[in-house]
């Protein structure tokens, strides 16, 4: 491999008790209610929930494009760089050179107004002073690595005369320009034909397997994540609920959440007419979330003291024998 | 059962196709044709449903126009309880399109911002009031279809943006019962929803089906809502009718290649886990 694995020893992202609140016009809402975790390169990892249940404002986070109001606390740290609190130049080195993201929706996120290759060749000549000619060569690599048909022709093509899934194509050829670290891709397929979908993803997964990187897939498809990721974790209300290692959170799904999103999702191989299960109630308004589990108003297994007090992480003995233990935020998850 | 497959059909199309004239390229070319539907055919019973498949460009949302007569066709004929809506016009197309509504997919966009619910649900019938039928009349068959999407009348002096994306479908499709139709034309009308949201929408779709004999013709991409949804399923590819039949037998035996690659699409396609 390379230069980067002499600082092997601090892994690639270690996130600690991560808090975010947004101000409003009710007064500071919590958003992001103390989110931990620890990846390492190589490692690819998914982030699962609804509107609202903060798994994009968690990307946001660690990219450091929270709205500028926002309240921070907790610690991100990229491979031993605490970002939290980091001013704006240093955070504009990290962008793109070190860590970068793939956005949802390939039809706003380009800009309109420049050739592809220049697009692509921004983040080069910015982080690593490349000459013109030098970036659009480069640009011309990366678009074939991303497999971009006719990709000679279309450099100078502009995003409008380019289909949906090129454009994400694209997309992932800007982020992997300086060979990011860390990859964050939030739900880079929903704007894409099923079909094209499956292409995109393995395309990233075969990129992420290639340079080692690590990648943080965010997505509200659960059906995605058990092809693309080693490890799922499920957002509810600012808090992961639930993670564990794919197949174990796929076999064994333990917390109510969870256990209730599956269950809503309609699948292939139902009888016609059949009702599908349904969590009762909507997710609340920000403000509006118990001082408790965040999903105690909504939960059939609930008590009062679910309503109180946070939950406490605890491990499944039974599974998740391997290297990733499988965790619940629920005291009651034995229930049936 | 048998008497729904033995009566006439609620709607009828009949060699259905769209030709699109592209701009010119230069100027002294011809300009370029686009077909974007041809030749496609299918009837719909009372209380049935039928699911359109496709990916983008398929012409599932050309076919959906047509059948709403919001766009002319090219060629062929769409009948609604026997009359051909194409050749149906003024006041008669308005009579007739009560029996027929749309749904569209995103909540966001297909209810004006600035109009209160009580404004955007009526708006189907306000055409063809009578000048005898006072404001009482109109809330009370908004607050009556409002009820059956599981709304409550206060909600009709509210404004869309004080609603979540489920809860503004629930009222686009309020805005569909209030004419009373026989007929709902939906173009991904819960692909925009998160998952939980999209199962409460769906359910209410069919009681709905239940409670007035409605018939859907669900435009989707997503085969899983429309193999629970629909009896009958028409696979389009590239503006063709690749495959058509009951849905049972296209989701176990899909015959055409492109069927097939639309179903090993599916995430999460391996039952193993559920």
């Amino acid at each position: 491999m390379n230069m980067r694995d002499l600082s092997s020893a601090k892994p690639l992202l270690q996130v600690d008790d991560l808090r975010v609140s947004l101000p409003t016009a009710r007064g500071w809402a919590p958003a992001l209610r103390g989110v931990s975790w620890r990846m390492e390169r190589g490692q690819t990892v998914g982030l699962i929930g609804e509107s609202g249940s903060g798994k994009s404002l968690t990307a946001l986070a660690l990219m450091g494009l929270l709205p500028e109001r926002a309240r921070v606390s907790g610690s991100i740290m990229l491979q031993g760089q605490e970002l939290v609190g980091l001013p704006e130049p240093q955070l504009c080195q990290l962008r793109g050179a070190r860590m970068a993201m793939v956005f949802q929706e390939p039809m706003t996120a380009l800009n309109p107004l420049h050739p592809i290759w220049k697009q692509i060749a921004e983040p080069l000549r910015l982080h690593q002073h490349m000459s013109a000619s030098d970036a659009k060569a480069r640009a011309l690599q990366l678009l074939e690595r991303v497999q971009l048909p006719r990709a000679r022709e279309r450099l100078d093509a502009y995003p409008h005369e380019l289909s949906g899934g090129q454009r994400q194509r694209v997309m992932i050829s800007i982020a992997l320009a300086c060979s990011p670290d860390l990859l964050i891709a939030d739900e880079p397929t929903t704007a894409l034909d099923v079909t094209v979908q499956k292409e995109v993803l393995s395309l990233i997964k075969q990129l992420v397997h290639e340079d080692g990187m690590g990648l943080l897939l965010i997505s509200h498809d659960l059906g995605l994540m058990q092809d693309q990721v080693d490890r799922v974790m499920v957002m509810y209300g600012g808090a992961v609920v639930e993670s564990a290692a794919t197949p174990d959170l796929f076999a064994h799904r333990a917390h109510p959440y969870t256990r209730g999103l599956f269950a809503a999702r309609p699948r292939l191989g139902l009888a016609r007419g059949t009702r599908l299960t349904t969590i009762p109630g909507s997710v609340p308004e920000l403000m509006d979330f118990p001082a408790g589990c965040a999903f105690a108003d909504r939960c059939s297994l609930a008590v009062d003291e679910c309503r109180q007090t946070p939950p406490q992480a605890q491990s499944m003995a039974s599974h998740g024998a391997g290297e990733t233990p499988h965790v619940v935020s629920c005291p009651r998850w034995r229930l049936p | 059962m048998n008497e729904t497959s033995t009566s006439a059909p609620l709607l009828e199309v009949k060699h259905l196709g769209r030709r699109f004239v592209l701009p010119r390229a230069g100027l002294f070319q011809p300009a370029g044709v686009l077909q974007a539907l041809s030749d496609v055919s299918f009837s719909l019973q009372p209380g049935k449903s039928l699911g359109i498949v496709g990916e983008s460009g398929s012409g599932k949302s050309t076919l959906a126009r047509l059948v709403m007569a919001l766009d002319r066709p090219t060629e062929g004929q769409v009948f609604f309880n026997g009359t051909d809506v194409h050749q149906t016009h003024g006041q008669a197309l308005r009579q007739l399109r009560s029996g027929f509504q749309m749904v569209f997919q995103d909540p966001y966009g297909s209810l004006d911002p600035r109009q209160k619910v009580l404004a955007i649900v009526t708006e189907p019938i306000q055409s063809w009031l009578k000048p005898a039928d006072g404001r009482s009349e109109l809330r009370d068959r908004a607050a009556q279809a409002l009820s059956e999407v599981g709304l409550r009348t206060a909600d009709l002096d509210k404004y869309p943006h004080e609603f979540s994306g489920g809860q503004r479908q629930r009222i686009a499709i309020a805005r569909a019962l209030i004419t009373r139709p026989a007929l709902i034309v939906a173009d991904e009308p819960v692909s925009a929803l998160d998952v939980s949201v999209q199962a409460q929408v769906l359910n209410l779709m069919m009681d709905l089906q239940d409670r007035y004999d409605l018939s859907y013709l669900l435009v989707s991409h997503d085969l899983a809502v429309v193999n629970l949804m629909c009896d009958d399923v028409l696979v389009l590819q590239s503006g063709r009718v690749v495959e058509q039949g009951p849905a049972s037998q296209i989701f176990e035996q899909a015959e055409h290649p492109y069927t097939r690659a639309l179903l090993a699409a599916v995430p999460g396609h391996r039952e193993d886990f559920f």
